[in-house]
């Protein structure tokens, strides 16, 4: 496995590290750094904006709620800390020369509700922030979101110009053109394999147990690899620090309760979902009478003592899901999901400005179908995945940053399944992917912000791995106040994939499989430019322009007729697009307007198409309005172009294959003609969404009373049209609900 | 905010009054469909071909079935191509037997001399609009059988179970691409009024428990196996409800092997799959090798092997050697 080919990138890839380090300049000037807390728990505030007064000086928290500001001139200094949705809190302290002070500061929740509403980080401290296509969610954005049976956060992601479905049934997201199998989703650094409840209706990320919310629509960093089109970072809360809280919430659809809590030296934070009343999704699937049950735990404690770890923090994590469908009726198959993630992570702040996270993390998954006496076949896939990542930051005096690390993966996937013929076959696959990366960002330039990166992949999971070593980069630049003009450009591969049916608009089972020795793994290539115009503190804008090279795309073989074909084929990709955003925020108010305009293309044996998820034009407009009183409305309206379709030309009848005769004339079967593929449009989708909360207290407790009617005006989006009965099926007609969330 | 509020209204007025037709089909095309099987045994000394040709139609909505009008079409001129000889395929209406039309049904059919296994046979089929269809293919090649066990007094369930296995098992050198359908026959003869009349009986490859038989299906495998307490029981059952059992003469095992050729175990494949409940599948791909059209054209070639019974089994039961 350490062949000669390994030790030259390996040693190539940390000589470029050491000469990157030695480039740095030596500034002898004060210092300030901590970490950004919530008073009312205790909670770190991540992305927080830290900026002294009178200077360009500034830095972001980090998820963490840790920041770090070198270079300040020696003195009397006003350090100024704000997030949104908290009230500002300024300091003045000596900066004393050549020294790092420590400065903890605990931010207060602000009164006023909708100014929480903003992605995170339009007020910026570094305006040569190089932050192309990443898009920071705090879980009061997730909150703002018209809720349907849950509360959802691809929901809010679908909301982003770029981001597309292919209907209210799923909940499964499609970046830029890329493929539902190419976004992974991260929870506290573990991977989640299945992040769908019901069929894919909602996720199984519960909002309430989220801190913060990265996601990366492209063109991201080198410390992210493994997928092709995007990356959903979610870091979980750590727990009320000061009190004992509890938490409910009832929807239609399911029960929710939490438990947070101090311990010495941390805290703890324990959510458990259930459904109750699986009849609700029958609306989103037309399918009555389906037996769904689902359930979701997770927990998370923290340990911070100063005395075992200065400026540590241990923290053990988990989460539990699993998805049943089980029918008394023997001959309709079961179905059953489940994930189990188990991690432990440590995070630690150096004496010299450096910032280290390992992960060490479990994450299995399994799906299972039961045919019993029905006409399907029993097909099991399970997933484990360990992952042990050790991820640096070090933070210069000149306010450059340089991201170093060591990835580790070892991923087991098996594939059972019993074909047409009744054979049984199992495919089993073993990979480590190790994988080392250097990031440097360049932000000592207050007009020019610079990133460049490698991920130098050593070890990889799949036998034919196109590229060894992937570049990224990305550069910002503000010629003037009121524009930033950004750019990025990166390289991914992709080493485990799903194989799905993309004919099949509902599959429950898309199993996850290493990428088999005779096909080649996933490549692709990003190309970003974007400019944005900051009109206001209030008003902004921003287009974004990108083309997406995608190659060696994995999918099935529906030519498979005999055991000579393998059973999955290289595809290849393309896509490339248009992203306006424009956001406006009023006092006591919050809109958000985007429009993408996008084409998406796959070739396979030579024929061009668009895949099921291309859409040519996206509309999203995002309001919100307090009312005063802890009232508040939210609503949400999009359109998009219809899914592409395949269309009927005509018909024929063929014959069957029987015995003796082989073809039998009194078997013939009227069959379809086909134009060719997805070559038809559905027509538009469009749906208005909106709800009404009200906030207010009983005894002790916040009660939050909260109603919501999904597609208003009862559009009849098409889902699909089923050829058999000749019928049209639509998607989600005019749909009520309503929740109660209360907080002792 | 007013301005914004209203144009909000009216964009929502303008998009709710969309057109939202939907028509799931696009222009209808011509098209012809071939289909064709050349089929035989080696043993023959002729092999025949039924072909059918049919066009495509278009009905209101999207049920085929609804189809009153048969689409078949008659006076084309549909040609074998052998070695260098050309042979042209009568057309024929056998009356009513068309059942899904209620019509007669339109067969162009010829045969040919036997060609040898693994060699190349063309069709072509010439319509009167000038239209051309056309396709070559190779015969399934020649195979050799073996059995597990040398039966060389005939077949006997009397054998070493752990050395040999518990199934009579046939084996043949085949091809990845051809798919194949076994199957196993009880050729005996049964005294009926003073006569003897010879009879067949299927012999299933498993019964379960419960006494369900489980007959062979098409199979890409080398190999097939019947259990040997298959065999017996339905040897055995002959006999059942007889007074004199030795009415029942033992013939022999014939055992059949239907070999498929690559394009037509291609087409059997590609229309045969399945869905779970939840699966929502819009369009399918079924095989075709007509050139100029669809359809498919191939062979199936038989393969024979008879295997008689030792006398001591047949004795065992009764029966007459």
């Amino acid at each position: 496995m350490f062949n000669s080919k390994f030790l030259l990138h390996t040693t190539l890839f940390f000589l470029i590290t050491v000469i990157t380090c030695l480039a740095q300049e030596q500034i002898t000037t004060g210092k300030i750094r901590g970490f950004v807390t919530d008073t009312t728990n205790g909670e770190r505030i991540g992305y927080a904006n830290v900026f002294v007064k009178g200077t360009t000086l500034g830095a972001p928290s980090n998820s963490e709620g840790y920041y770090f500001i070198p270079s300040i001139p020696a003195g009397k200094q006003t350090i100024i800390f704000s997030f949104l949705g908290y009230e500002p809190k300024v300091i003045t302290l000596e900066i004393i020369a050549n020294k790092t002070l420590e400065l903890d500061v605990q931010l207060k929740p602000s009164s006023v509700q909708l100014q929480e509403l903003n992605v995170v980080g339009e007020m910026e401290v570094r305006p040569n922030e190089t932050d192309l296509g990443i898009q920071k969610i705090t879980a009061r954005e997730i909150e703002m979101q018209p809720v349907g049976a849950e509360p959802d956060i691809f929901r809010v992601l679908q909301t982003a110009p770029g981001v597309n479905t292919t209907g209210d049934v799923t909940s499964k997201y499609y970046v830029r053109g890329g493929g539902g199998d190419q976004n992974l989703i991260l929870l506290n650094g573990a991977p989640i394999y299945n992040p769908f409840h019901a069929l894919g209706i909602f996720s199984v990320i519960d909002p309430e147990m989220i801190s913060i919310l990265e996601f990366h629509k492209g063109g991201f960093e080198s410390e992210y690899g493994g997928r092709l089109s995007s990356i959903l970072n979610i870091e979980t809360r750590d727990g009320n620090k000061k009190n004992y809280q509890a938490t409910a919430n009832a929807s239609l659809l399911a029960g929710r309760v939490s438990v947070e809590g101090p311990i010495p030296y941390g805290s703890f934070l324990v959510t458990g979902r259930k459904s109750y009343y699986a009849d609700i999704l029958e609306k989103y699937l037309n399918n009555d009478g389906a037996p769904f049950d689902f359930y979701d735990i997770s927990f998370k404690a923290n340990y911070g003592n100063p005395d075992i770890d200065p400026d540590g923090k241990f923290v053990v994590h988990g989460f539990i899901s699993g998805d049943e469908v089980k029918y008394d009726d023997p001959f309709i198959e079961d179905f059953s999901v489940s994930n189990k993630i188990f991690g432990f992570n440590w995070n630690k702040v150096w004496s010299n400005p450096l910032f280290s996270k390992f992960v060490f993390a479990y994450s299995g998954y399994k799906a299972d179908v039961n045919p019993k006496l029905s006409n399907s076949k029993p097909r099991t896939n399970e997933v484990s995945d360990i992952t042990a990542n050790l991820d640096f930051t070090y933070m210069y005096d000149s306010k450059d940053e340089f991201r170093f690390g060591l990835q580790n993966r070892i991923v087991n996937t098996s594939l059972q399944l019993t074909n047409l013929y009744g054979v049984k076959t199992n495919y089993a696959k073993e990979g480590w992917e190790m994988s080392v990366y250097s990031n440097y960002k360049f932000l000592r330039w207050d007009h020019v912000g610079f990133d460049i990166g490698v991920r130098a992949i050593l070890t990889g999971l799949s036998e034919k791995r196109p590229f060894l070593l992937e570049p990224r980069m990305k550069v910002t630049y503000r010629p003037v106040p009121f524009i930033a003009l950004k750019a990025a450009f990166g390289s991914y591969s992709q080493e485990i994939a799903t194989v799905s049916n993309e004919n099949e608009l509902i599959s429950i089972f898309e199993p996850w499989i290493i990428i088999p020795d005779y096909v080649n793994s996933g490549h692709a290539t990003h190309y970003i430019a974007g400019i944005k115009f900051f009109f206001s503190e209030k008003m902004t804008f921003e287009l974004e322009g990108y083309y997406k090279d995608l190659s060696n795309l994995i999918d099935l073989n529906n030519r498979k007729y005999n055991s000579l074909f393998g059973d999955y084929i290289n595809v290849e990709g393309e896509a490339y697009g248009l992203e306006a955003l424009a956001k406006f925020q009023p006092d006591m108010m919050f809109i958000s307007a985007s429009y993408t305009l996008s084409w998406a293309y796959k070739t396979r044996d030579g024929e061009k198409y668009h895949p099921r998820y291309d859409t040519r034009h996206s509309v999203n407009l995002l309001a919100g309005f307090d009312l005063g009183s802890n009232w508040k409305i939210t609503s949400n309206w999009s359109l998009r172009s219809g899914m592409p379709f395949t269309p009927i030309i005509g018909f024929y009848d063929r014959p069957e294959v029987s015995l003796d005769p082989i073809l039998n004339i009194n078997s013939f079967l009227a069959s379809t003609f086909w134009d060719g593929r997805n070559t038809g449009r559905l027509p538009f989708y469009h749906r208005l969404d909106f709800s009404v909360s009200k906030k207010t207290k009983i005894y002790n407790a916040d009660v939050t009373f909260g109603a919501s009617v999904l597609n208003a005006y009862n559009r009849k989006n098409i889902y699909y049209y089923d050829k058999d009965s000749g019928e049209r099926v639509n998607m989600l007609p005019v749909f009520p609900s309503a929740y109660i969330k209360v907080e002792i | 905010m007013k301005n914004l509020k209203f144009m909000f209204v009216g964009l929502l007025i303008l998009v709710s009054a969309c057109d939202d037709s939907f028509d799931p089909k696009s222009e209808f095309r011509e098209q012809y469909v071939l289909s064709a099987v050349v089929q035989g045994n080696t043993k023959g000394l002729n092999i025949g071909v039924n072909a059918y040709l049919t066009k495509l139609y278009d009905v209101d909505g999207t049920n085929p079935y609804t189809n009153p009008d048969d689409p078949s079409i008659e006076g084309a001129l549909v040609q074998i191509l052998h070695r260098n000889n050309v042979y042209d395929m009568i057309m024929e209406k056998l009356p009513g037997q068309n059942e899904r039309y209620n019509s007669d049904q339109i067969v162009y059919s010829t045969s040919f001399q036997s060609p040898r296994p693994g060699e190349d046979v063309g069709i072509r089929a010439v319509l009167a609009d000038g239209t051309t269809l056309s396709s070559t293919i190779q015969l399934p090649r020649s195979l050799h059988f073996e059995l597990n066990y040398p039966y060389v007094r005939g077949y006997t369930s009397n054998i070493d179970m752990s050395s040999f296995g518990s199934a009579l098992t046939y084996r043949w050198k085949g091809s990845l691409e051809e798919l194949y359908f076994p199957t196993l026959t009880l050729i005996y003869q049964q005294k009926i009024d003073g006569s003897w009349v010879t009879k067949r009986r299927d012999i299933p490859r498993e019964i379960l428990e419960d006494g369900t038989e489980v007959f062979p299906e098409y199979i890409y495998d080398y190999e097939m196996g019947f259990d040997y307490s298959a065999i017996d029981q339905i040897v055995e059952s002959l006999g059942e409800g007889l007074a004199d059992k030795s009415e029942i003469k033992l013939g022999s095992l014939f055992f059949k092997l239907t070999s498929l050729e690559r394009n037509l175990a291609n087409y059997y494949s590609s229309t045969n799959g399945f869905l779970d409940s939840y699966s929502i599948r819009l369009d399918e791909e079924v095989y075709t090798n007509i050139s100029g059209g669809l359809g498919i054209f191939g062979a199936a070639l038989s393969f024979e092997f008879d295997l008689a019974f030792d006398p001591s089994y047949t004795v065992s039961y009764g029966y007459s050697f």
